[in-house]
Parts: C-alpha cells; structure tokens; sequence
C-alpha cells in the first residue's frame, strides 16, 4: 500500500521507481470507471437513461486501452525528436502514475453529468466542483510536467518544446476520446 | 577454528547491503544533500512536486472562491458545462 501513497505524495521517487502494478491498476480502474460505472450509475439514477449496452460498453473499454498506448506512442515519438533516450516501454510503464487525477476526474464526471439538475445554478455545489474540477486539471498538469523532467529526461527549451507539441496532441486525443464515448479522456 | 572463520564470512557478507541497496541509499543521501542547501527556486519546485495535489487543490480553492464571488453561478455553470458534461 506504501507505494500507493509514494505515487500520490511523491511522484519523482514514484517515476524513479517505475510501479508497474500501481500503473496498470490506476489505468484500468480509470477505464472501468469511465465505461462500466458511469453508464450503471446513470441507469439506477433515473428513468429516463435506458440500460447500459455491453457492446457500447467492450467497445469504449478497448478505446480506452487503445488510447492510453496511443498516448506513450505520441510521448515517445515527439521526445525523441526532442532527443529523448528513454525507450517506448518505459512510457507505457510509468504515464499510467500520472492517473490519480484522471480516476477523479471519472468520478466527478460521473457525478456531475448523472446530477447535472443538483449541481446547477447551486452556488456553493458548483464551487465545491469547480475547485475540484480545476484542482484536478492542475494536478495532471504538474505532473505531466514532472514526468518529461523525470521519464523523459528533457531539460529547459527541449523540455518546453516538448511540453507544448505533446499538449496540443493531447487536446486533439481528449476530442478523439470525446466523439468514440470516452467522457474522461485516458490520457 | 578454521571452519568458524568462514562462517563468520559468510554471515558478514549476508549483512552487507546488495547493489541495489545501495543504489537507493545513494539516491537517498543525494535527496537528504538537496534539502539543506537549496535555492529559493527549488524550495518552490519542491513545494509544487512534492504532494503535488496539495498545491493544486489549494491554488483551486483560491480561483474558485475569488471566481464565485465575482461571477456567481454563471462562473461555476460554465466550469459544469466545459468540465462535468
């Protein structure tokens, strides 16, 4: 379990200690969660959501694995333009650390769409999920930071460049994920 | 006598810390070394990397709180609309 919280509290000894477990844990919990519970919590909370198909829900599930090696693939390509070193299994082994922020945001997701009416106009709700919301967004981006200073091995300009070519990737991933029914890309 | 010896050996060696012990105790000396000499620059790197969640959620309260109070729900509707579907 003290590896759970390394990951959590301390994400450069994490990345330096490369969990395998703990990635392939966040990644899958990520996915499950984002087409498995999102979809049954939708169902038993109202009426008017029809019952989860178990083709739609297979099919993002292996969008979602699909997405995540896409990811390592875009991280591995343009840092060795940037002059990484660092081999493409080792991105599929440690990207997966920079989840936690990403299972949250599933769950939040989930909650925020299935009780959209609760949480609408509602001052302080929305404020509560505000804060959660952007804290979550700025965690991930600390943390992919972290991870080209730390997996990559990128410094300064490179580190930069990087930062901003592998950004504009991941947007354009987000909106791929958004159109096959990924409501939390798994980026 | 001589066979005694090298059981001492043998248990000596067995204490030794392996490679990789010693490997993280390197890693750890040079972490400890960075603590009690560094710049401003990289007491504020620290802040931000270590309990990276703690410096997010705390710089989000700040935006959230300054936010609402500014724009009201129109503010918080518009963070539900672009975030929670």
């Amino acid at each position: 379990m003290n590896f759970f919280f390394e990951v959590l509290n301390h994400p450069i000894e994490a990345f330096r200690n490369k969990y395998k477990a703990a990635t392939w844990f966040l990644v899958v919990f990520t996915i499950l969660i984002n087409t498995v519970f999102d979809p049954l919590l939708a169902w038993f909370a109202g009426v008017q959501h029809p019952i989860p198909d178990i083709y739609l829900i297979l099919r993002t599930t292996l969008w979602g694995c699909v997405s995540y090696l896409a990811v390592c693939v875009v991280f591995w390509i343009i840092c060795k333009c940037f002059g990484s070193k660092t081999s493409l299994k080792a991105y599929i082994q440690t990207w997966g650390l920079t989840f936690f922020p990403t299972l949250l945001c599933s769950f939040a997701v989930a909650f925020g769409e299935t009780y959209f009416t609760v949480f609408w106009k509602n001052s302080i709700w929305g404020m509560l999920l505000s804060i959660v919301f952007v804290g979550i967004l700025i965690w991930k981006a600390i943390l992919y930071v972290i991870f080209l200073r730390e997996v990559a091995d990128l410094k300064r300009g490179k580190m930069i460049g990087a930062f901003v070519v592998i950004g504009i990737m991941i947007i354009a991933l987000a909106l791929l994920n958004g159109y096959v029914g990924l409501k939390t890309p798994i980026l | 006598m001589k066979k005694d010896k090298k059981t001492y050996t043998i248990l000596e060696n067995a204490a030794l810390p392996t490679k990789q012990q010693k490997e993280k105790m390197l890693i750890q000396i040079l972490l400890d070394c960075r603590k009690y000499d560094a710049s401003p620059a990289e007491k504020i790197s620290k802040l931000i990397t270590v309990y990276p969640w703690r410096f997010a959620f705390g710089l989000s309260t700040v935006q959230a709180v300054l936010c609402t109070m500014i724009w009201g729900t129109g503010y918080t509707n518009m963070v539900l609309r672009v975030f929670g579907g």
